[in-house]
């Protein structure tokens, strides 16, 4: 029999070995040491730092690894790069599929990504060169940002023009109109006035047959008095016949106006064009802003403030506490509607001057605390059903939230609006209110502050 | 004064001489029979896996600790599935190796100096040699290769226990499972890192085996010498450690530059 020191000390050995093998192994498994592999090359211009040994992936699964990356001879050439990967993923790599530099996580190490080529294509070869596609850097990103606010700028310059444009034609559209309408009118004039002049000269042919100042066969034989009565029925022909034209061209032109290729229409098109292409190039930034936030160059600040967008929080996560969390306290005041709001003659809600001086009143005490801290205005209404408490006080907390923002000049960002319907646990009242709560969340080391004005501790102040 | 820091110098240079010497005539001995397999097992027992428990206590704080220190690094940048990589690499490189040597410079080195120095004062080393019996090559050519061997099996035990440490941590705030966080811990490591890393261990345990040795063997004026051996032998031999480190990792990176990327 063996003494347990021996079966120790060989334990110990044994183990020890077996335990350095498998660390072995793991790396071995890693660097596909114990698999059948293929070699492929690919090209790039820009390396955007790879590295021999960098990770092969082919399809997002860990498949193998740069061997080998040959300099270019020159500025036209590019680096040429030699992956080693797995042999049973030798199928899925044909001939069309591309590869390409992407960063393992956001500061993880470069990898080259292989995608899966199409069905049509042959099995890439061993040793043959697959297609490349340059790796997208952060640069690149913000160099497609300010393109955007470049397009941005110039949709906006062209807008400017295009109004410009619009009112200029606007402009001289009402002026050839009224051009219009004044030889318009001088034409009826000339019409009124020929008329006037038959009629006048046809009553005193009447008269004078009737007073036997004249016959018949004079009226028939003098050419003189036959001539003016034709000339006369001509000219009021022509001045109706040119009162009918230009009728018929301030038709035309009233027509033109509202037609789709008129001028004011066209300008119109162009400008409904740009504010859509505008529209959507503010609504990709704005998603490309709302990604940054979420990026972890940005991230952590809004981590650290304890929020990404106050519209971003529901009532229900607001009732947990969802903004005041374990570091900021919630300083509430509140202000009954009856005190705030007043009604206009159509029926609009407004806040009253009372109201105005109750919330400056409410603002003052909350000015010493940092200017960062987000402002919640928490609306509250008793009166109608469920479904209409929380529209009227969602309508309230909108109400008070334009009014503190214009006259204290607050971020909007750090300004928010909550409609709670009746329920307000802590209220004055009680467990409902009729009105609004302003609510300011502020850090409790700020609460702490020494220069802090202690008369302006406003929390449940009425 | 110029005359009192000569004479320091001179001394710090003789006992570095000593010790070198001594250190080879180990090595040299070490490959001449007989070779004491007897008393090696004894050692490499004493040495090793009676070391067991303290080194797996340490590898499974130190691992938690990383663990949350990485955790609260990476977090910010949202690279928390570098975690186990992170902490793999780092205790293969070098808080495994590092740590496992001061320890055992702790337990071993005063143990050896003490068991040694005792043997001097109270002449079992003089009644050895007395029964033909090379007291070197039986008592520190055995307890230099004891440490020796000890030494990378030890390291490899603090790494694994290590990044089980890593994983308890990780496990508990994630949920993650222990086969991907083995799998994510081997993921940054080379072989450059892992084999190089822990066969410097041994040259850790040459050392601790020999500075040990060398102060027990060569004690004098009683057992207040004893205790000193005991003292120097760790304090000592841990300076040595982190100092011979720097050249070692120097070296590495020497031998193979892609250790140092």
């Amino acid at each position: 029999m063996y003494s347990s020191r021996l079966i120790g000390v060989g334990a110990f050995v044994l183990g020890g070995a077996i335990l350095f093998a498998v660390g072995l192994f793991m790396i071995g498994e890693r660097r596909m040491l114990f698999a059948d592999k293929f070699e492929v090359y690919t090209e790039f211009a820009r390396l955007g730092g790879l590295e021999n040994g960098s990770t092969v992936r082919v399809g997002g699964l860990d498949a193998g690894e740069v061997l080998e990356i040959n300099v270019p001879a020159g500025p036209a050439s590019r680096f040429r790069v030699k992956l080693r990967i797995r042999e049973d993923l030798h199928p899925i790599i044909r001939t069309d599929s591309v590869a390409t530099i992407q960063t393992d996580g956001l500061v993880g190490n470069k990898v080259v990504q292989v995608g899966a080529g199409t069905e049509r294509a042959p099995r890439a070869p061993n040793g043959s060169t697959i297609p490349s596609k340059e790796p997208f850097e952060l640069a690149d990103l913000i160099r497609q940002m300010s393109e955007t606010v470049s397009l941005a700028n110039k949709a906006i310059v062209q807008l400017q023009a295009d109004i410009e444009t619009v009112f200029g034609q606007v402009d001289t559209t009402v002026e050839e109109a009224n051009q219009l309408i004044r030889d318009v009118g001088t034409g009826v004039t000339a019409i009124t006035a020929h008329a006037s002049r038959v009629a006048a000269d046809s009553r005193a042919i009447v008269e004078g047959l009737r007073a036997g100042k004249g016959t018949i066969g004079k009226l028939l034989t003098d050419d003189q008095l036959y001539r003016d009565v034709a000339s006369i029925a001509k000219q009021a022909e022509e001045a109706v016949t040119n009162a009918k034209q230009a009728s018929e061209e301030a038709r035309k032109a009233l027509a033109g106006l509202r037609d789709r290729s008129g001028p004011v229409q066209g300008v119109a098109a162009d400008l409904r064009q740009t504010l859509s292409q505008t529209r959507e190039v503010v609504a990709d930034m704005a998603e490309n802003t709302e990604a940054l936030k979420h990026n972890f160059f940005f991230k952590g600040f809004f981590n650290r403030r304890g929020y990404f967008d106050l519209d971003e929080i529901g009532t229900a996560a607001y009732r947990r506490g969802a903004l005041a969390g374990k570091d900021r306290s919630a300083l509430r005041i509140w202000v009954d509607a009856a005190v705030l709001f007043a009604k206009e003659p159509n029926g609009l809600q407004v806040v009253s001057a009372g109201g105005k001086a109750r919330l400056d009143s409410a603002m003052a005490a909350f000015l010493p605390y940092p200017p960062a801290s987000p402002l919640i205005i928490e609306g509250y209404a008793t009166e109608g059903s469920h479904d209409q408490q929380f529209l009227d006080s969602r309508e309230r907390a909108a109400l008070v939230r334009e009014y503190v923002i214009q006259k204290f000049h607050l971020n909007p960002n750090r300004v928010g609006i909550m409609p709670l319907g009746a329920v307000a646990d802590g209220s004055p009242k009680g467990r409902a209110w009729d009105g609004v709560a302003l609510a300011l969340f502020v850090k409790r080391d700020a609460l702490r502050s020494p220069n802090r004005q202690p008369a302006a501790a406003p929390a449940n102040a009425r | 004064m110029v005359e009192l820091i000569g004479k320091q110098v001179a001394a710090i240079l003789g006992w570095t001489g000593a010790v070198f010497v001594f250190g080879v005539r180990a090595l040299r001995e070490a490959v001449r029979p007989p070779f004491e397999l007897r008393e090696l097992t004894r050692q490499v027992f004493e040495v090793g896996w009676r070391s067991l428990p303290l080194i797996v206590a340490a590898g499974l704080a130190i691992g938690v600790v990383l663990s949350m220190h990485t955790r609260a690094s990476l977090e910010r940048f949202g690279a928390e599935a570098l975690i186990p990589g992170g902490l793999a690499l780092a205790l293969v490189r070098e808080t495994g190796p590092l740590v496992t040597g001061l320890l055992l410079a702790g337990r071993v080195g005063a143990g050896i100096g003490a068991e040694l120095g005792a043997m001097r004062v109270t002449e079992q080393i003089d009644a050895l040699e007395a029964t033909a019996v090379d007291s070197f090559k039986y008592l520190v050519v055995t307890r230099i290769l004891a440490c020796m061997i000890a030494l990378p099996i030890l390291t490899t035990v603090m790494n694994f226990t290590g990044i089980i440490g890593g994983f308890l941590a990780e496990t508990v705030i994630t949920g993650m499972s222990f086969r991907l966080y083995f799998h994510r811990a081997f993921s940054l490591v080379e072989m450059t890192d892992y084999v190089p890393a822990t066969l410097k261990t041994m040259v850790f345990g040459f050392i601790i085996g020999t500075v040990a040795s060398y102060l027990g063997y060569t004690t004098e004026q009683g057992t207040e010498g004893v205790g000193r051996a005991s003292t120097r032998s760790v304090v000592l031999a841990s300076i040595l450690i982190i100092v011979c480190n720097v050249v070692l990792v120097k070296m590495t990176f020497f031998v193979f530059p892609e250790a140092a990327g």
